[in-house]
């Protein structure tokens, strides 16, 4: 009723405000008003006409009235209020031009086919209705991202989809400003990365959506695929390579595929392998011996079962590094055991291990074998950081824990979580709770609870693998030196520390068993921050070497020394540990090179001077120099472009006081990168993008429910908006009734 | 060379070979003896092995049985303990199952010493039986600068220990023995397997260290290089 009369709701009367417009200044404009008010009114003062007093200010009053609704009404009054309107803007199609579009896992139509069906410049079904409502824009993108255009098509040929690269390159070209909403066509074969996310961020903060069309089959018919392949951080010439090869399958169950390991074209290793029901599985496998130190590139590959829908994902090329850097072993004992002796004798000849060997003969006396200098550990057991962690592996045989100061101590402590070094406890009269350990510092670090334990010698026990053991690189080389294949040949040993359990996380991989119902533990070993800690708890490993019963070929105690300290020595990190991203590049990409120098006691530099030497494929060498990260304190990284297939080795050198600190590294520039790895339909990855930006996911199937869906609304704008009141109903009817009243008034006082 | 104090046919029992890390183990050889000196392999046995452990025990951290432990050289319990000593070498006679088991137990990482036999003669014979054990593998003199010398003691010359009864004066050699010497049998990697302490007996300086008319320097230089071979033996 109220807009009937009055033409707007009374909400925007309340909002808005009023306004009038004449033609002079305020004050003319009421003067103007004034006279005409008065003129009109006049008439009725007259003294010619016949009114009394009452009738002519009746009469005036009712003429000044609606002569000032008119004069109100020739002002042009309007409400001013403010109100919202809705932007439209553009629309951006990203296309993905990677070559995993060219997979053929649909029925009739490859990946690429699909996507120019609904998305084609001109011909697509969807670009069509798009282009009807908004502008429209298409970009094609791979590892980088190109607007299309009538001389630009797609290839499907990039070797990388770069999603966030797209989404940024889409932002930030065509402006927020007028950018609508995103189309993503994709089969989402990119890894979630922290420059996606902040994208998706920066989509979320502007308000445009970002709508997603899965393209592809999410899961695969029949295929294999070598998923990834584990590999230890570096061997030692002569070592097996122990690696553990996860592969995924659909419509392979039962199904027998082989697996082979080559190194430059020559077979390393071959298995056949019958593919379980899960999808995922690992298969361990052992290849080798690598002799020669360097970089070696070796190929994974797995043959096809029938019908399989993607080849390109049955190889897997990875780079292991055999390092010539022996490995620096300090073994202590705290009286002189025989252990040493033929600890020393399993080395010997052994190029990568080199022992340094320091036994506690009397009170204060030290006998000292293999070490590197005169003054090397004179005094004993190093008492500085800089000493202890210039080795890699620390042995502690009978050591009771009181011969270590608090500082020694805290030093093992710290070599092991800070430097990433590793320590072994050997059995012995004076270790484990025997020597005090229970009640020491170093308690913390073993691997084993040493309240656990049963008191009294254990002269016959027979040692044998854990089930887990069994997996084990250590282990397998020990049941590979034993003509049986078993540990049972050889003799019992002797437990003066029987261990009987291990701390969470710990892992057991030789048990002892002496007839009780209960096996001792023989090797376990467990991460401390970045190393190692190993146990071993029997004291006389000699025997295996030197039991009547043991051939004279045997080489099982010479298996065992090597093999466990190798094994923990592998892991252990250097001053200088180099950091890639990517990790498998392709021709074209940057290659962010990370690194954190350490000085000798491996505490972070804080101003370092590290140099990075890039040799690429074709022996050319290139130099740059590396920054400090504003991000991570003691981190440095330099950046430099791949530009062709192959393998580049980079060293980063850092100055130091004795010799320089070297870094080594390489990386494999791979022609098709990883688009073929884990090549379904990634509709998670998808959904995510468009939930996180309020988009919607769609399939290739219901993408025709995208034209309606988009919207490409950025948001809404605040107008101020004049609504005209000059013709409001109520203003004239009261003109009206204001004339009628005033003649019906004039008539009956006898006016005309 | 001193007949033995107590008197040992042989029939000896090996220790436990796992309570302790070391057992001065002297090697049994031969069969019988005469009458007078018993079986030569126990001459000095076992007052000069029980004499000698006690200054091992209680000049180092050395966990070592207390006692004596005799065992023959070709019986299989020789391998739980790879320290071995002989003497009176003069009289051995490897078999070749002797010679064999010798060969085995020393390339597996045994430690072999001998001592106490002078002169040519006895000379020939060690050197016609370790022919047995290694054919191909010299007997060369052990430098003073090598680590078996310096492993606890400093050892800077190498002397002469006479027996007891020529340690009062006058002559210290035995025979045509006129000068000690310290050789050894290396194997492939360089490392000492056979320890040979000939033209002099460290045995008899243990055994009488207790004598006064016993002179100290040489008991003492007897424990000082025995110790020494010891501690080499468990370290290299």
């Amino acid at each position: 009723m109220f807009e009937i009369f009055f033409k707007y709701a009374a909400q925007l009367y309340r909002q808005g405000t009023l306004q009038l417009e004449y033609p002079w200044t305020l004050y003319a404009a009421t003067a103007g008003a004034a006279a005409i008010l008065a003129v009109a009114m006049a008439g009725y003062f007259v003294r010619t006409m016949p009114l009394g007093r009452v009738d002519r200010f009746a009469l005036a009053g009712m003429r000044g009235v609606w002569v000032a609704l008119l004069v109100f009404a020739l002002f042009s009054p309007a409400l001013v209020v403010t109100v919202s309107q809705p932007l439209r803007g553009d629309v951006v199609i990203l296309l993905d031009d990677s070559q995993s579009m060219r997979i053929a896992d649909s029925p009739g139509e490859w990946r690429g086919a699909a996507l120019r069906r609904l998305f084609a410049l001109d011909s697509g079904e969807l670009s069509r209705a798009l282009a009807e409502r908004f502008p429209v824009h298409h970009i094609g993108f791979g590892l980088t991202a190109q607007r299309i255009h009538a001389n630009r098509g797609l290839e499907f040929a990039s070797p990388r989809s770069d999603i966030a690269n797209a989404l940024n390159y889409a932002r930030t070209r065509l402006q927020e400003t007028s950018l609508g909403a995103v189309v993503l066509v994709s089969d989402g074969g990119d890894e979630p990365s922290a420059g996606l996310q902040s994208e998706l961020l920066s989509y979320r903060a502007a308000g445009i959506s970002v709508h997603t069309v899965g393209i592809g089959a999410a899961r695969f018919a029949h295929d294999v695929e070598i998923a990834a392949v584990s590999l230890p951080r570096r061997l030692f010439p002569g070592d097996m390579l122990h690696a553990e090869v996860t592969l995924r399958q659909r419509g392979a169950a039962g199904k027998k595929t082989t697996l082979q390991i080559a190194e430059e074209g020559i077979l390393l290793h071959r298995e056949d392998i019958v593919v379980p029901a899960t999808h995922s599985f690992t298969v361990p496998v052992i290849a080798g011996a690598f002799s020669e130190s360097g970089t070696h590139r070796l190929s994974f590959t797995v043959t096809s079962p029938p019908d399989e829908v993607l080849l390109e994902n049955n190889s897997f090329d990875v780079l292991v590094q055999v390092t010539s850097d022996p490995v620096r072993i300090l073994h202590f004992e705290g009286e002189p055991r025989f252990e040493v002796k033929f600890v020393r004798r399993a080395l010997s000849g052994d190029d990568s291990l080199h022992l340094a060997s320091l036994v506690r003969t009397a009170e204060n006396k030290y006998y000292r074998v293999g070490v590197a200098s005169a003054q090397q550990l004179a005094s004993g057991f190093p008492g500085d950081a800089q000493t202890l962690f210039n080795f890699d592996v620390v042995i502690l045989g009978s050591v009771e824990a009181n011969l270590l100061s608090a500082e020694q101590q805290q030093l093992l402590k710290d070599f092991v979580a800070r430097r990433g070094g590793a320590l072994l406890l050997l059995g012995a009269r004076q270790s484990f709770a025997e020597g005090g350990y229970a009640t020491s510092e170093l308690n913390g670090l073993l691997p084993v609870h040493l309240n656990a334990t049963q008191s009294g010698f254990r002269t016959k026990v027979n040692v044998s693998p854990t089930t887990i053991g069994l997996l084990h690189p250590i282990v397998q080389a020990l049941l590979r030196a034993a003509p049986d294949a078993t540990l049972r040949r050889l003799p019992p040993l002797t437990l003066v520390n029987p261990l009987l359990a291990v701390k969470p996380g710990a892992t057991v991989l030789l048990q002892g068993n002496d007839g009780g119902p209960d096996p001792f533990v023989v090797l376990a070993y467990q991460r401390y921050g970045r190393g190692t800690v190993a146990a071993l708890s029997t004291r006389d490993t000699w025997r295996w070497q030197m039991h009547s019963s043991v051939p004279s070929d045997d080489l099982t105690h010479e298996t065992l020394w090597r093999e466990l300290l190798r094994w923990l020595a592998r892991p252990v990190p250097g001053r200088i540990e180099l950091r890639m991203e990517p990790a498998r590049p392709v021709p074209g990409e940057r290659i962010l090179v990370a690194a954190n120098p350490l000085d000798a006691s491996f505490r972070p530099l804080v101003d370092a001077d590290l140099e990075l030497v890039v040799i690429t494929p074709l022996g050319d060498r290139h130099t740059y120099n590396f920054k400090k990260q504003a991000v991570e304190d003691g981190w440095y990284s330099t950046e430099f472009t791949v530009s062709e297939q192959g393998l580049y080795e980079l060293q980063a050198t850092l100055p130091d006081e004795q010799a320089p600190v070297i870094g080594r590294a390489a990386i494999e520039v791979f022609a098709a990168g990883e688009e073929f790895r884990a090549a379904e339909l990634n509709e998670s990855l998808l959904r995510r993008i468009a939930e996180s930006t309020g988009g919607q996911y769609f399939t290739a199937a219901d993408a025709a429910d995208l034209n309606t869906a988009i919207t490409a609304l950025r948001g809404d704008t605040r107008i101020e908006q004049r609504l005209p009141l000059h013709d409001a109903p109520a203003l004239f009817l009261c003109i009206i009734v204001l004339i009628c009243v005033e003649w019906f008034y004039r008539r009956r006082r006898g006016l005309a | 060379m001193v007949p033995p104090h107590a008197f040992s046919n042989g029939d000896t029992e090996a220790a436990d070979p796992t309570e302790h890390e070391f057992y001065f183990t002297r090697g049994i050889y031969g069969e019988g003896g005469d009458d007078d000196w018993g079986p030569r392999w126990a001459v000095d046995y076992p007052t000069a092995d029980n004499q000698f452990l006690v200054a091992l025990r209680r000049l180092t951290l050395v966990d070592a049985f207390a006692s004596d432990n005799a065992v023959p050289i070709d019986d299989p319990r020789l391998r739980d303990f790879p320290f071995t000593y002989i003497l009176e070498v003069g009289a051995l006679s490897l078999d070749e199952a002797q010679a064999r088991s010798l060969r085995e137990y020393l390339e597996k990482g045994g430690f072999l010493v001998i001592d106490d036999f002078w002169g040519t003669w006895a000379w020939n014979n060690l050197e016609t039986q370790l022919a047995k054990v290694f054919p191909n593998r010299p007997i060369v003199d052990v430098p003073l600068e090598h680590p078996v010398f310096h492993a606890f003691y400093d050892v800077r010359e190498i002397l002469q220990v006479p027996n007891v009864y020529q340690a009062s004066g006058g002559p210290t050699h035995e025979l045509d023995g006129y000068n000690p010497h310290v050789r050894g049998v290396f194997d492939d990697e360089g490392r000492l397997m056979v320890l040979i302490n000939w033209n002099t007996d460290l045995g008899d300086a243990w055994e009488w260290a207790d004598n006064p008319r016993y002179p100290l320097r040489y008991s003492t230089y007897a424990y000082e290089l025995g110790i020494n071979f010891v501690i080499f033996a468990m370290s290299n």
